[in-house]
């Protein structure tokens, strides 16, 4: 289904594809970088989830260097992702589900060998 | 069926013993489903290889999990062509039909399997009768056993597809995930600490991928 709503997004004939294709000459069907664009959307969440629930407890009293002159900047790079960093590393294990992303791979690159044959695509004969 | 895009410039192609179709498609894919699991793709791996025109025209196949997906290929004008089923090529609005297979290309399709014959000496594996029964009901199934144990050996030996295969892997999710990870601390650190109109749809649509696994 995500492959397919990639497909429609930004296939050649998509709202986002054709822009892209035209202005930028970018063109993912058929292509590894498809294939990288389908694991990066499907394993986005898992990434993301893991950031965000890793910041979202520390968001008392740790905010409050703003009020002590710290550009919003310094205190996200100096505060903010320190205390974050467990949950990106942990986010990191996504790197397992883009190496095993099957459905969505095969469906917006297809399965071509020596080009967009991922293990998972090869292993379904 | 070979079907095309509806808007293609590729009207009706004689599908005959001189057909080129590797010279036809030039630069282009053809789509259909798999040609090793699929029927509809073994169907038209069986037929090219009658017109003499597979081996030529293989590299130029683009794979999908089903016959469905290779239509929605053809139909968003990404690949050229497709081979699928005519029933198929109809019911979809945004492909047109530009070519038949002739009968006699093509084995009958069939809903029955055949039974495989035991038979010994092939790729080093036999094949032996097994029954497995559930609930009274018995299904005859077979089973492939190596006839030596070296066969073991040469499961572990991978071929340089196998190796482009797991290569591309490597690099596909290594390189999505370095992608990913400025953006996912960045919509992470939006969804966690801002507040803005619309934060509950673009928390949705980001975790969408998570319900929406299959294809």
């Amino acid at each position: 289904m995500t492959g397919y709503l990639l497909l429609l997004t930004l296939g050649r004939r998509g709202l986002v594809g054709a822009w892209l294709a035209d202005h930028l000459g970018i063109v993912f069907a058929f292509r590894w970088t498809g294939a990288a664009l389908a694991c990066g959307v499907m394993s986005f969440p898992l990434l993301c989830g893991r950031s965000d629930c890793r910041s979202r407890p520390s968001t008392g009293g740790w905010s409050r260097p703003g009020t002590l002159g710290a550009a919003p900047w310094q205190v996200f790079a100096t505060i903010t992702l320190p205390l974050a960093l467990p949950g990106v590393l942990a986010g990191w294990c996504s790197l397992c589900e883009a190496i095993g992303e099957f459905g969505a791979t095969i469906t917006f690159v297809s399965n071509i060998p020596g080009e967009t044959q991922t293990i998972s695509s090869r292993s379904i004969r | 069926m070979l079907i095309a895009p509806k808007d293609s410039k590729i009207d009706s192609v004689a599908i005959g013993p001189s057909f080129d179709l590797a010279k036809f498609i030039g630069d282009g894919k053809i789509a259909t489903a798999d040609v090793k699991s699929v029927p509809v793709g073994k169907y038209a791996k069986a037929a090219l290889e009658k017109l003499g025109a597979w081996e030529a025209a293989e590299p130029k196949f683009a794979m999908t999990e089903n016959v469905r997906a290779a239509l929605a290929l053809v139909a968003r004008g990404e690949a050229a062509l497709g081979i699928v089923y005519s029933t198929d090529a109809k019911v979809e609005p945004g492909v047109k039909i530009v070519g038949t297979f002739p009968t006699d290309s093509h084995p009958p399709s069939s809903i029955r399997s055949r039974r495989p014959q035991p038979r010994s000496g092939d790729g080093g594996l036999s094949r032996v009768p097994a029954v497995v029964g559930r609930q009274g009901h018995l299904r005859e199934i077979w089973l492939q056993v190596p006839d030596q144990p070296d066969d073991l050996k040469n499961m572990f030996e991978l071929s340089p597809t196998e190796w482009t295969a797991i290569l591309l892997s490597l690099r596909v999710a290594v390189i999505a995930t370095l992608v990913a990870t400025p953006l996912g601390i960045g919509v992470a650190w939006l969804l966690a600490r801002r507040n803005f109109w619309g934060k509950s749809v673009v928390d949705a649509l980001i975790h969408l991928p998570l319900v929406l696994r299959r294809s």
